[in-house]
C-alpha cells in the first residue's frame, strides 16, 4: 500500500529501520472526519531574513528557512504581525513569559525568573478547544482530549489546564508511548487485570482523599479534588470500550534514549522523530484530536544544535542572529530550517494518512510557531498554518493585531465557535478576520 | 542562574549507605561554648511565632520520593533501579523544589507506572521485607503481620483498624495457592501504598483534638516527618518513629536531642547535600555540559564527581570540622576523586587518604591564596559558567540571590543579550563594560557584574587561571554594592572572606534554610520566626547544626496555622 510506505518515508524512517507500522483510520463518519488541531512551538524566534516571505503580496515565495514546505504551500497560510500583546505588557523574564503566555493569552500567574518555572495564568486555547470539541463528540469523543508532547522541554509549560495548573508535555517518548499505546496493545483478559489492580490502588486512594479533604485548607483541597479528579479520567478512560479504528495497528514503541528529559545534545534529532511519530500516531489512531508538540525549554537552557556542527548555545546564537554576527545569523537560520524540515516531515506524515473525504493533514489544522520573533521581542511573532482545510498560497500581514485572535479565529473553524473569548480581555480584539 | 532541574538520572544509592551497613558514626563536634542549652518553656509567648505560617500541601521531590523508596525498601529494592527520571519534574520555585502545583492525569499515571514499576521489582524479593513473606506460600496471618510492620512506614503514620484490615484483605484472605498469587498479593498492597495521598504527598493535618484558635499542633509523626525530611531529605528511621509514637517529639528539649542524633547518621550526608546543592544552583550537575574543542578531557561522567565533591565539603565542614557558615565559606580543605584532583592541578598542594568512603577518594587541601570555600569549588564554579567559558553575570546573580538575599529584577524588555558582538581579544570585564554604559542594563548590572568578576580565574571548568583565552591577564577586583561589604576585594578568595564575615550573608543563610525548610519563600507572616531564627545563629557564632536546632526546637516548628 503505497500510502504506508509513504508514511514511514516522510517521517524519515527507511524500509530497514521501520518499526513503525502506519496507521490508517477507519471511514469518515457521516458528518465527515473529525477536525484536528496540532500546535508545534520552537524557541526563541527566526533569523527574520530568510523567515519572511520573497516578493509581494501579489507574487510571493516561501523564505528560504520555509522551503521544506513548499509542497505544501497550497495548503499554507503565513501570518505576520501578529502580537503576543499580554506577554508585552508583563514584566519579567521574557523567555518565560513568551512561552507561558503564547497559548493562554493571560498574564503569567506567577514568574520565578530565569531558571524558574513559571505558572500560567489561565487555561491555554488546546485546552479550551479540547473541551468543546469532547462536548460536541459526546460519545465518539476520543480517548484523550489532548496530548501535549515535547522535547527537552524541562517542566516549562506550553499548555495549562488552568491558573496556576500547568500542563508539562512528556519529554521522553517511550514513557508516553507506553502510557498512551502501550496498553491499547493488550488483549481484553490482560487490560481487565490491570484495570482490576489499578482499581484498588484507586479506591484506596480515592477514600483517603475524601478523609483527607475534611480537615484541609481550601487551596489544599482543591488540590486534592485535581487529584481525585485525574483518578476519575484515568478511570473513566480504562472503562472505555468503544474499539479503535480498524485499520489501527499499533506501533512498536520507540527507540530508548538515555535520559530523555535531559538528552545529550547528539540525541535530540532522535527524540524530535521519534516524538513525531508518536504525534502522527495519537492523531492518526484517532486516540486525540488536539496535540501540542513543544521543541526545547524557556530560556538559556544549554541546548546546542551539535548535530549541525554548531558549537554555540542555540539559545546564544538566536540573541545574536539579525545583527551584525554573519556568523550567527547563519547558524540560526539553519536552525530554525531544520525545525522546520521536521515540521515538514510531521506534515507529510499526516498528508500520507487517506481518510477517505480528504487525507489527516486536510482535517487537521497544523500551527508552527514561536513565541519570540527577534531576540526579546514578542511582536511580529513567526506563525506560519497548514492543512485543515484552510485555503492555501497566503500571505497575510497583520499590523499589530493581538495574537488572542489568531486563537479565536482557529476556535471557530475547529468547531468549537462558541469560544467567543479568550485570555485577557484587554487584549481579546476578537476572532482574526480573514483566516479562515 | 541554571536552567535544568534536578539531576536525577545519575543517582546512586549504594545499599550500604542507605543501610547504614558501614554505620559512620560521627561525633559532631560541640557547639561553641558560648551556647546555652537549656530547654525552652512550652509556654508561648506572643513574641514567639506560633506556627511556620501557610505551608502550601506538597508533593515529595523527585529525590525524597527516590531516597524514601530506598529506605523504605531496604535491601528489597534493586540497588540499580532507576525511577526518578520516570517522576514528574520538580516545580522550580525560585530555589528549592517544593513540588505544590496539583496532579493531574498526566502525572497521576507518572506516580502509577512507577509505583508498579517499584511494586514488581520488590514483590519477588518479598523475603526481604518480612520474615513470613520468604516462604514461597506464606500463610494467612502474614498478610496482617506484613501490614502491620509495613504500613504504617509507608504511609508515614499508624494504620487505623479499617486501614489494616482493608490492606490485608486486599493482600490474601486465605493462603496464596502459588508463589506468584503471593508476589500479586504484595505486590498489589505495596502499589497500593506507594500512591496513597499519605505517601506523595507530606500531609501536615495536626491533632484533631488541639482546640487551640489559630494554630493546630501537628501529631508526634508529623513532627517525626518534617524533621527527616528538612535533616535527611527522606522518612523517618525506627527510632524516631517511636519517639513520635511515645509523645516525646513535642519537647522541645528532646527534639534538639534527636537532632544530634540525626547529624550524625550517614543519612545526613545525603541530606546536607539536597539543600546546598539546590542552595547553589547545583543540582543540574549530573549533565553538566563543557565544550570538548577546549576542555578535551573532559567527559559526561565527570558530572557526578563534581556532585560527590561538593556533598563532602559540606558534610566535611559541617559534621566533621566546626560546622560554621565561616568554614563553608572560607575552608580550603575538599575531598575529591582522582578526577576532581586533576581538575584543581596545581592547586593541590596535600593530599591524603580519604578511608570514609569505599572509593579512591583523597582529602584535599588546596592553595589557600587561590580557593576559599564552597563557593570556589570546582563544581560551583563549572555548574555557573558556559560550556565555553566562565559567567560573571551568572556567577554575580548567584551570590546576590543566594547569599546576599537579594533578588533581582529581570532584564529590561527588548534588550539586546548579549550586547553588541565582542571586540575579539578582549577580557570578559571588558566585554562586560557595555553593561555599565547603557543605562537600561546599568541599573542591576552595577550590583552583579562587580561580583561576579571576582570569580573570573575559574574558568569554564572551574579550573584556576592567570590569563583569559585570548591571553589577557585576569583582574579579578570587585565590589559588593549596595551591602554590608564595604571597600574593594582583590578577587574571589578575598570576596569568600567578606562574605563570611558580612552578618547579611549570615541572615541569608539562615533565611535559606528557612526556605528550605517551609517549602516556599518567606514573606511578611514570617518575620518574627525569620528574625528569632537569624538571631539565634548569629549568637551561636554561625553554627549550622544550631540553626536546624533551632529551627527544628523552635515552637513554630510542631504547628500550623489553621485555616
Amino acid at each position: 500500500m503505497s500510502s504506508r510506505r509513504q508514511f514511514l518515508r516522510t517521517l524519515g524512517l527507511g524500509a530497514a529501520a521501520a518499526p513503525w507500522i502506519p496507521l490508517l483510520p477507519s471511514h469518515a463518519g457521516a458528518d465527515g472526519s473529525p477536525r484536528r488541531l496540532l500546535i508545534v512551538h520552537f524557541a526563541h524566534g527566526v533569523a527574520l531574513d530568510r523567515w519572511r516571505p520573497q516578493g509581494n503580496a501579489s507574487a510571493w515565495s516561501l523564505g528560504e528557512s520555509l522551503a521544506p514546505l513548499q509542497p505544501f504551500a497550497d495548503r499554507l497560510v503565513q501570518l505576520e504581525g501578529l502580537v503576543n500583546a499580554v506577554g508585552r505588557a508583563q514584566i519579567g523574564d521574557v523567555h518565560n513569559i513568551a512561552l507561558g503566555t503564547l497559548l493562554t493569552a493571560t498574564a503569567l500567574a506567577t514568574d520565578q525568573g530565569a531558571g524558574g518555572h513559571y505558572l500560567p495564568g489561565g487555561p491555554s486555547i488546546d485546552r479550551r478547544i479540547a473541551e468543546r470539541l469532547a462536548a460536541s463528540a459526546g460519545r465518539t469523543a476520543p480517548l484523550y482530549r489532548a496530548l501535549h508532547f515535547g522535547v527537552r522541554t524541562q517542566g516549562f509549560a506550553l499548555s495549562a489546564e488552568d491558573r496556576n495548573l500547568p500542563l508539562r508535555a512528556d519529554d521522553d517518548p517511550a514513557a508516553a508511548y507506553a502510557r498512551v499505546f502501550g496498553e491499547l496493545a493488550l488483549d481484553p483478559d490482560q487490560r481487565e487485570a490491570l484495570t482490576v489492580a489499578r482499581g484498588e490502588a484507586r479506591d484506596w486512594a480515592r477514600r483517603r482523599i475524601d478523609a483527607l479533604s475534611k480537615d484541609l485548607g481550601v487551596e489544599d483541597r482543591e488540590k486534592l479534588e485535581r487529584h481525585r479528579a485525574a483518578i476519575d479520567v484515568l478511570e473513566a478512560r480504562a472503562l472505555v470500550d468503544r474499539p479503535l479504528p480498524s485499520s489501527c495497528v499499533m506501533p512498536s514503541p520507540p527507540p530508548v534514549i538515555d535520559a530523555a528529559s535531559h538528552p545529550a545534545n547528539a540525541d535530540v534529532p532522535a527524540l524530535v522523530d521519534a516524538t513525531n511519530g508518536l504525534v502522527a500516531a495519537a492523531l492518526a489512531c484517532d486516540l486525540t484530536r488536539v496535540v501540542t508538540l513543544q521543541w526545547g525549554s524557556s530560556g538559556n537552557d544549554g541546548l546546542r544544535h551539535t548535530w549541525q556542527g554548531i558549537d554555540a548555545d542555540y539559545h546564544s546564537v538566536a540573541h545574536l542572529a539579525n545583527g551584525e554576527d554573519q556568523v550567527a545569523h547563519e547558524q540560526f537560520a539553519a536552525s530554525n530550517r531544520w525545525y522546520v524540515e521536521r515540521f515538514a516531515a510531521l506534515v507529510a506524515a499526516l498528508d500520507a494518512v487517506d481518510e477517505g473525504d480528504g487525507t489527516l493533514l486536510d482535517h487537521t489544522t497544523c500551527v508552527l510557531l514561536s513565541g519570540l520573533s527577534v531576540v526579546h521581542d514578542l511582536s511580529n511573532l513567526p506563525v506560519v498554518i497548514v492543512g485543515g482545510g484552510l485555503e492555501g498560497n497566503r500571505w497575510l500581514q497583520h499590523d499589530g493585531e493581538s495574537l488572542t485572535g489568531l486563537w479565536l479565529a482557529l476556535a471557530g473553524h475547529l468547531g468549537a465557535g462558541d469560544i467567543e473569548t479568550f485570555g485577557d480581555p484587554e487584549y481579546d480584539q476578537g476572532p482574526l478576520a480573514g483566516l479562515v | 542562574m541554571a536552567g535544568p532541574m534536578s539531576s536525577m538520572n545519575r543517582l546512586r544509592w549504594p545499599a550500604w549507605l542507605s543501610t547504614g551497613v558501614l554505620a559512620c558514626s560521627i561525633d559532631l563536634p560541640a557547639p561553641p561554648a558560648n551556647e546555652e542549652d537549656e530547654p525552652s518553656e512550652s509556654t508561648e509567648t506572643s513574641a514567639e511565632p506560633q506556627s511556620l505560617g501557610v505551608i502550601p500541601l506538597r508533593r515529595l521531590t523527585r529525590a525524597q520520593f527516590t531516597r524514601t523508596a530506598f529506605d523504605l525498601f531496604g535491601e528489597a529494592m534493586p540497588v540499580d533501579l532507576e525511577f526518578a527520571a520516570m517522576l514528574p519534574v520538580d516545580d522550580q520555585d525560585g530555589g528549592f523544589a517544593a513540588n505544590s502545583t496539583a496532579i493531574n492525569e498526566t502525572t497521576l499515571s507518572q506516580y502509577e507506572r512507577v509505583a508498579e514499576l517499584i511494586a514488581d521489582h520488590v514483590a519477588p524479593r518479598r523475603g526481604q521485607l518480612q520474615a513470613c513473606l520468604a516462604d514461597p506460600l506464606p500463610n494467612t496471618a502474614c498478610a496482617a503481620s506484613f501490614v502491620d510492620a509495613f504500613g504504617p512506614r509507608a504511609l508515614r503514620r499508624p494504620l487505623t483498624t479499617d486501614e489494616r484490615e482493608a490492606l490485608a484483605t486486599m493482600m490474601w484472605t486465605s493462603p496464596p495457592a502459588t508463589a506468584d498469587d503471593a508476589d500479586l498479593g504484595v505486590r498489589r498492597v505495596i502499589a497500593t501504598l506507594l500512591e496513597s495521598p499519605d505517601f506523595l504527598y507530606r500531609i501536615e493535618r495536626g491533632e484533631a483534638e488541639d482546640e487551640a484558635p489559630d494554630t493546630v499542633r501537628l501529631t508526634g509523626h508529623e513532627i517525626a516527618a518534617r524533621m527527616s525530611y528538612l535533616v535527611w531529605g527522606s522518612m523517618p528511621d525506627p527510632l524516631l518513629t517511636a519517639d513520635a509514637a511515645a509523645g516525646r517529639l513535642h519537647d522541645p528539649g528532646f527534639r534538639a536531642t534527636v537532632l544530634q542524633r540525626m547529624l550524625e547518621q550517614p543519612a545526613a550526608r545525603e541530606g546536607l547535600a539536597m539543600m546546598h546543592r539546590q542552595w547553589l544552583s547545583v543540582d543540574a550537575l549530573g549533565y553538566f555540559v563543557k565544550d570538548r574543542n577546549l576542555y578535551p578531557n573532559f567527559t559526561e561522567a565527570l558530572g557526578p564527581d563534581f556532585d560527590d565533591e561538593l556533598t563532602e565539603f559540606v558534610d566535611r565542614v559541617v559534621r566533621r570540622h566546626d560546622g560554621t557558615l565561616h568554614s563553608l565559606l572560607t575552608a580550603n580543605v575538599t575531598v575529591g576523586s582522582p578526577a576532581v584532583e586533576f581538575w584543581y592541578g596545581q592547586d593541590v598542594v596535600a593530599r591524603r587518604p580519604w578511608a570514609e568512603l569505599p572509593h579512591a577518594t583523597s582529602e584535599l587541601t588546596l592553595d589557600a591564596e587561590h580557593r576559599a570555600g564552597v563557593l570556589t569549588l570546582l563544581s560551583v564554579m563549572a555548574a555557573h559558567a558556559k560550556p565555553d567559558r566562565s559567567d560573571p553575570v551568572n556567577r554575580g546573580v548567584l551570590v546576590r540571590e543566594r547569599l546576599l538575599c537579594q533578588p533581582l529584577a529581570a532584564p529590561p524588555p527588548n534588550v539586546a543579550i548579549p550586547p553588541d558582538a565582542p571586540v575579539p581579544g578582549s577580557s570578559l570585564r571588558e566585554q562586560l563594560l557595555q553593561h555599565t554604559a547603557d543605562p537600561a542594563c546599568a541599573a542591576c548590572h552595577a550590583l552583579i557584574d562587580p561580583v561576579g568578576l571576582a570569580f573570573e580565574h575559574y574558568d569554564a571548568m572551574g579550573g584556576f587561571r592567570t590569563h583569559d583565552a585570548a591571553g589577557n591577564p585576569i583582574d579579578a577586583k570587585g565590589t559588593v554594592p549596595d551591602s554590608d561589604i564595604v571597600g574593594s576585594i582583590d578577587d574571589a578568595v578575598g570576596l569568600a572572606h567578606a562574605l563570611a564575615g558580612s552578618e547579611q550573608v549570615e541572615r541569608c543563610y539562615a533565611t535559606q534554610w528557612f526556605r528550605y525548610a517551609i517549602g516556599r519563600i518567606d514573606d511578611a507572616q514570617d518575620d518574627a520566626m525569620l528574625t528569632s531564627l537569624q538571631l539565634g545563629f548569629r549568637d551561636s557564632g554561625g553554627h549550622i547544626p544550631t540553626l536546624l536546632r533551632l529551627i527544628v526546637g523552635s515552637d513554630a516548628f510542631i504547628h500550623r496555622r489553621r485555616e
